[in-house]
């Protein structure tokens, strides 16, 4: 299922792409420090810096795609001894991990910081809701990845507009549920009233946009 | 898994792109062992064929088998045993040779080192070089050194040797029969210089628009195909074009330019019977075959893959 | 007009550590096709971007159609067209379409582009296609397109950067015969690169091998191989031995000795008799049926010549 010498390659490729994660990461840390000294409460749903991040690493893994497809070096890889879905798997792991890890890293700062941050929300909350936005943005990246696998031979205009504009709603849908536009009411709606609900929605995305984006790479022709 | 099965074969292999057909129920034998030419003009579905057998591209219909296997359902165990050159180049341009070498090293089973080292001293690609950075020619040259390294059964080589000078030209011909040919591989590749495929090749393969037209071993397609120029001294023959053989009669001048396929003494014998028909047997070079197949209606094939 | 298209006095070109042109001294009379051969990598293309003034030289000087390369670029690249690794072309445009785009690329007035147009198509053959979307084509045809583009604004010099390489050889033939016609009734001067040796004896009224940025020689493709390479002969008969071709070998005129397809390639000293080697072939038992010298290849020349560039290394 994983070929760890492509794994290792894929990683090895986008390393750039990583070092830019982790100055947001850098940053991220740095503002929480800012925060826990002047000792001010802290809003877990504002940590925009690894929001910000986030994005980095969706658009990061979209072009990781379809540069794969343009340059054909999806060719070059998939002319040797590596499946399909072992290609997949490195792709969605070797840009699927950062985030995952970068989303989370709130919830390990909040740990080691506990003792001098007065936070708006309990630790058992933050954890929910990092684990919320880590599934959510890992939906949103292989949804990328399946959109980049259309839009990157850019042969089916159609699904490529289509799952283009899908991509744009969720993300807003998104948006507006964890952060940037009228937070309050619908971060109360969501942790306060369905927590479970929500998070097996989007564990459900997740699942439907990997297995999607997995039979759109099997089925492909690999031109160039 | 019969040794004795062919290291290519397939059956009513078709593929189609948008409606178009690149590709049209090739039947396709290619036996173990020695040189297999795939001749055709541009566009007559030679790189879609070899992307099939690699499964680079989905079948729209019929079968295949790669050295005794299902080239769709067990492709990854057939590209671990074939060895692939692309028709045009496209690496992983800010990677060092090195690197690059050694990663496609960690994906096969098998890896013969000596062997690649030996051949980049020998096309002059030193491990540092960054791949981009390469030449045309060179990246050619280290696609070759990455399809050999894998002690690959199969290799299948999409023009190697476009864009090189005649020196490396050589020296990849001379790598193919020498070494890869010698040791028992099979080497399928296509070619548009003929003199390269008359040197090397056992077997020739022409491919016209996605079908087969012929395949056969060099020697006996050169012994086969010859024209007769015939003058004959009064009207020819009505029935000259169902002469056996006979593929085309064409006019040169006052005499018949008779292109045959094969049956040359029968023709002959029954020329001879004509009184005063003066004629002459002309060889034919793979070249004047293959503009003969081809080229019988002008340059304008409609492409398959390569737009 | 200029004695010489082009004219270089010890162009160089340094990049970070490599030398790729050292010292070229090239003149290019006016109307001809000359042929620039080299091995891979030996600074064709760099030669070719510093004569189109896109590559500033390091040291020398070059003149193309009497203007200097530094100086004046701009004048240069007005008056020349140039095919290089891309064949310049919008796949989704119909061929017209391609060449309509180009044509106001170059500013000329509407009639006479729309003549021009024609002119260039027809002569080519493509007139009656050219609504057709250029990805659709063959590769050959893009390719005819394609210098159809270069030589649209009436340029007296073009570059053609392996016009042929990857076309099959109908197209390759039918291509080469479109470029010598158009471009000896415009009196355009080609500066011509390929691989294809055989493709640029039938063209080329002047070669010049580079090697390692070197220009090693320079001159008619006729001169060049009564120059270097003894001439070949080749054998055709029954019973070929192992021993046989050993004892060739081993002869003072013969240089070397080899099999293929079955038939006997001899390479000779100059001024070798084929007589005595019949001879030898006879008394070991060898049917000989035919024997046909030949005068070195344009190809032979070149290894000739690489071989003993790289000695000198």
């Amino acid at each position: 299922m994983i070929n760890w010498p492509l794994l290792r390659w894929e990683m090895r490729n986008i390393r750039w792409w990583y070092a830019g994660l982790f100055i947001f990461l850098f940053i991220g840390a740095f503002s929480l420090l800012l925060f826990a000294t002047t000792g001010g409460p802290v809003n877990w749903g504002k940590m925009d810096f690894f929001l910000f991040g986030a994005y980095w690493a969706l658009f990061g893994g979209m072009a990781n795609v379809s540069s794969k497809l343009k340059k054909g070096t999806m060719a070059f890889l998939l002319a040797r001894p590596v499946s399909r879905r072992e290609m997949y798997h490195a792709m969605a792991l070797a840009g699927g991990l950062p985030i995952i890890i970068l989303i989370m890293s709130p919830v390990l700062f909040a740990l080691i910081l506990s003792p001098w941050l007065a936070s708006s929300m309990s630790l058992g909350q933050l954890l929910l809701l990092d684990v919320l936005r880590a599934v959510w943005l890992t939906a949103l990246f292989l949804l990328a990845i399946l959109t980049s696998l259309y839009t990157g031979d850019y042969r089916n205009k159609f699904y490529s507009i289509l799952t283009g504009s899908f991509i744009i709603a969720v993300t807003i849908a998104w948006t507006t549920t964890i952060g940037i536009i009228n937070k309050r009411a619908l971060v109360q709606w969501l942790f306060q009233h369905h927590p479970g609900l929500s998070l097996l929605l989007s564990l459900a995305l997740c699942c439907l946009f990997y297995y999607l984006g997995r039979r759109r790479l099997e089925r492909m022709d690999i031109q160039a | 898994m019969a040794i004795s099965e062919p290291a290519v074969l397939t059956r009513g292999l078709t593929k189609t792109f948008r409606g178009r057909p690149a590709v049209h129920g090739l039947d396709l034998e290619v036996p173990r062992g020695g040189v297999f030419a795939l001749l055709g003009p541009n566009g007559a579905g030679k790189t879609t064929t070899i992307k099939l057998l690699l499964n680079l591209l989905q079948p729209s219909a019929g079968e295949m088998r790669v050295l005794g296997l299902d080239a769709v359902a067990d492709s990854v165990a057939v590209r671990r045993r074939v060895g692939y050159q692309a028709e045009s180049q496209h690496f992983y341009r800010n990677t060092g040779v090195g690197e690059l070498l050694s990663f496609c090293r960690s994906l096969y089973p098998r890896w013969n080192q000596e062997r690649v080292d030996r051949y980049c001293r020998l096309f002059e690609l030193p491990a540092r070089a960054r791949v981009g950075g390469l030449s045309k020619g060179k990246q050619t040259l280290l696609a070759l050194v990455l399809a050999v390294g894998p002690e690959p059964e199969l290799l299948l080589l999409d023009e190697p040797a476009t864009g090189l000078d005649p020196l490396r030209r050589r020296q990849v011909l001379k790598l193919l029969v020498e070494e890869m040919s010698k040791e028992g591989r099979t080497i399928i590749f296509s070619s548009h210089q003929l003199q390269d495929v008359e040197r090397i090749a056992d077997r020739v393969a022409f491919l016209l628009r996605g079908g087969l037209i012929l395949s056969r071993p060099l020697e006996q397609l050169l012994a086969e195909e010859k024209k007769v120029r015939v003058l004959f001294p009064g009207p020819p023959p009505a029935e000259l074009e169902k002469w056996p053989g006979v593929r085309r009669v064409a006019r040169e001048g006052s005499r018949l330019l008779i292109s045959l396929s094969g049956r040359l003494d029968e023709v002959l014998v029954r020329l001879q019977r004509y009184e005063g028909a003066a004629f002459d047997v002309l060889d034919q070079t793979l070249e004047d075959i293959f503009v003969e197949y081809a080229g019988g209606e002008e340059s304008v094939w409609e492409v398959g893959e390569d737009d | 007009m200029p004695d010489f298209v082009i004219q270089t006095e010890n162009l160089t070109r340094d990049f970070s550590t490599v030398r790729a042109v050292n010292e070229v001294s090239l003149a290019v009379p006016p109307g001809i096709v000359f042929g620039f051969l080299g091995p891979n990598g030996a600074g064709k293309t760099t030669m070719i971007r510093l004569l189109l003034g896109l590559l500033e030289p390091t040291g020398g000087r070059a003149a193309v159609l009497g203007f200097d390369t530094r100086a004046q670029a701009a004048e240069i690249r007005r008056r020349t067209g140039a095919l290089l690794e891309h064949p310049g072309l919008y796949e989704r445009l119909s061929a017209e379409d391609n060449l309509e785009f180009y044509g106001r690329i170059w500013r000329l007035p509407a009639a006479e582009r729309r003549a021009r147009i024609k002119e260039i198509l027809s002569h080519m053959g493509l007139w009656e296609r050219r609504k057709e979307t250029a990805g659709k084509w063959s590769r050959g045809m893009k390719q005819k397109l394609a210098v159809a583009r270069v030589l649209l604004h009436r340029p007296s010099l073009i570059f053609l950067d392996e016009p042929t390489a990857g076309l099959d050889p109908v197209a390759a033939a039918a291509l080469r015969d479109d470029l010598a016609a158009l471009t000896a009734r415009e009196g355009v001067t080609v500066f011509l690169t390929t691989h294809n040796l055989a493709e640029a004896e039938k063209l080329c009224a002047l070669v010049g091998v580079i090697s390692h940025g070197k220009l090693l020689v320079s001159g008619n493709p006729d001169e060049l191989r009564a120059r270097s390479g003894g001439p070949r002969a080749e054998v055709t008969g029954r019973g070929f031995s192992n021993e046989v071709i050993k004892q060739l070998q081993a002869r003072p005129e013969v240089r070397a000795a080899g099999l293929q397809n079955g038939r006997l390639y001899l390479d000779l000293r100059r001024d070798a008799s084929m007589a005595p080697l019949v001879k030898l072939l006879v008394n070991a038992g060898v049917e000989v049926e035919e024997v046909h010298r030949g005068k070195a290849s344009l190809e032979e020349v070149f290894l000739t010549l690489m071989e003993e560039d790289n000695e000198n290394d």
